[in-house]
C-alpha cells in the first residue's frame, strides 16, 4: 500500500506535465471555423484600418498636393501593411 | 494624408519619391541616433509638406507623443504659404520613374491576404504582447495563374491538385514563422512535404465550390513547420472570378530566425494560419514581402 502510494506521488509531476503540454490542435470539419476565427484578427486588432490611408508615399504627395494637405509618414523597416 | 511605407528604399534610392523623402527626413534631428548622410534607419512617424519642407517628426509608438506631433505640424502647416508648401510640378508626371513591387500588383489575378498567429497555449503570459501577437501578408496569383487552378471540367467531384509549383510557393513563403517578426521564407529544398488536393463540391447558378485538403512539412535545419491544410473556394463562371479563396492551415512549428522573437521559444509549439481575398484599397494592394522569391519576370 506504502509502496503504491509512492508510486502515484512519483507520478504526480508527470501529469503535471502532461497538464501543462498544449493538446495538438487537429484540423478537420468540426474544428476549421473555430480555428480560422481564432487566427483571424478582431475588430480591436484591425481598428487602425479605419484610416484611409495611402500605401505608399509618393501617392500621399499626389493626393496631398490636389488637395492642399500636409502628408503624415509612418516608415518602418519592412511595409507597415505587410511586411512587419 | 495618412500614408505608411517602406524606409529602406525611401532612404538608399536615387527614385523621384525616395530624392524627395530625404529632403526633409533628417531636418529638425536624425531620428534614431544617427547622423545626416549615414545608413542608420530613417525609421520613425514624419509629417511634411508636398512640396518637401518637414512639419516634424520622432520614432515612437506612444499615441499621446504622436498626437501631439500632429499637432504642432498642423500648426506649422498653416504658418506656410499656398505656394511654399505644394509642388511646382504636378507629382503624377513622376510615376512612371518610379519602380516598385506595387507596379506588379495582378488585378486580374488573385490576391490573399495571409494571416499568422499562434494557437492557444498554456502557461503563457498574458502581459507580454508576443502572446498576442499577430501577423499578416500578402499572396499573389498572376492570371495565368489563375487559370492553373482550375479544374478541367466544372462537374461535381471533379478532383485535380492544386498546381505543384504554386503549392510549394505559397506553403514555403506563407507557412514561415512571421507570427512575432520578420523572417524568411523557406528555401525549395526545404519541402518534405506540399500536397493540395481540390473536389468540386457543388455547382450553383455559375457559382463553382471545391474544396482544398492537403498537408505540409517544411524543415530548414533547426527551424520548421508541419500541418494540414483544409479550404474552401467559389468559383464564379460568369465573372470568371473568385467570389470566395479561404485557406486554413493549422500545425506546428519549431526553431527560430534572426528576427522572429522565438530566442526562448523554439520548441514544438501551435501555430494557424488563415487566408481569405483581400479588398479592393490601398492597405491591401502592398507587395507581398517575399515578392523577389516568386521568380516572377
Amino acid at each position: 500500500m506504502k509502496r503504491a502510494a509512492c508510486s502515484l506521488l512519483l507520478l504526480l509531476p508527470l501529469c503535471g506535465l502532461v497538464l501543462a503540454q498544449d493538446a495538438k490542435q487537429e484540423l478537420d470539419d468540426k474544428s476549421y471555423q473555430r480555428i480560422r476565427d481564432y487566427v483571424l484578427p478582431n475588430a480591436d486588432e484591425e481598428a487602425w484600418l479605419k484610416v484611409n490611408w495611402r500605401g505608399t508615399f509618393w501617392d500621399a504627395v499626389i493626393d496631398a498636393q490636389k488637395e492642399d494637405k500636409p502628408i503624415m509618414l509612418f516608415a518602418m523597416n519592412g511595409h507597415p501593411f505587410a511586411c512587419t | 494624408m495618412p500614408c505608411a511605407d517602406e524606409v529602406w528604399r525611401l532612404h538608399n534610392l536615387d527614385q523621384p519619391d525616395c530624392v524627395h523623402f530625404r529632403k526633409f527626413c533628417d531636418e529638425g534631428g536624425v531620428l534614431n541616433g544617427g547622423n545626416p548622410g549615414d545608413r542608420t534607419t530613417r525609421q520613425g512617424t514624419y509629417c511634411c509638406t508636398p512640396s518637401g519642407i518637414s512639419l516634424g517628426n520622432m520614432n515612437h509608438r506612444d499615441p499621446a507623443r504622436i498626437k501631439e506631433l500632429l499637432r504642432d505640424a498642423l500648426k506649422k502647416w498653416k504658418e506656410i504659404e499656398k505656394k511654399d508648401r505644394l509642388l511646382d510640378y504636378d507629382p503624377k508626371e513622376k510615376l512612371s520613374e518610379i519602380t516598385r513591387g506595387e507596379n506588379q500588383y495582378p488585378k486580374d489575378g488573385l490576391v490573399l491576404k495571409v494571416y499568422s498567429r499562434d494557437l492557444e497555449r498554456k502557461g503563457l503570459d498574458e502581459n507580454d504582447w508576443r502572446t498576442h501577437a499577430w501577423n499578416f501578408d500578402f499572396a499573389w496569383f498572376r492570371k495565368a495563374e489563375v487559370e492553373e487552378m482550375l479544374p478541367e471540367r466544372f462537374e461535381k467531384k471533379t478532383e485535380w491538385d492544386f498546381p505543384e509549383q504554386l503549392t510549394r510557393r505559397l506553403y514555403r513563403i506563407y507557412f514561415r514563422d512571421n507570427v512575432r517578426g520578420q523572417t524568411d521564407p523557406f528555401p525549395e529544398e526545404s519541402i518534405e512535404k506540399a500536397t493540395l488536393k481540390c473536389k468540386v463540391t457543388k455547382l450553383r447558378k455559375g457559382i463553382v465550390t471545391y474544396s482544398l485538403e492537403g498537408e505540409v512539412k517544411l524543415v530548414d535545419g533547426e527551424r520548421g513547420v508541419e500541418g494540414k491544410i483544409m479550404g474552401e473556394v467559389e468559383y464564379d463562371t460568369k465573372k470568371n472570378a473568385f467570389a470566395k479563396f479561404e485557406l486554413v492551415m493549422a500545425g506546428e512549428r519549431w526553431g527560430r530566425t534572426r528576427y522572429n522573437a522565438r530566442e526562448d521559444d523554439t520548441a514544438r509549439a501551435p501555430i494557424g494560419y488563415a487566408m481569405k481575398i483581400a479588398e479592393d484599397k490601398a492597405t491591401e494592394k502592398v507587395a507581398p514581402s517575399q515578392l523577389g522569391a516568386y521568380g516572377w519576370r
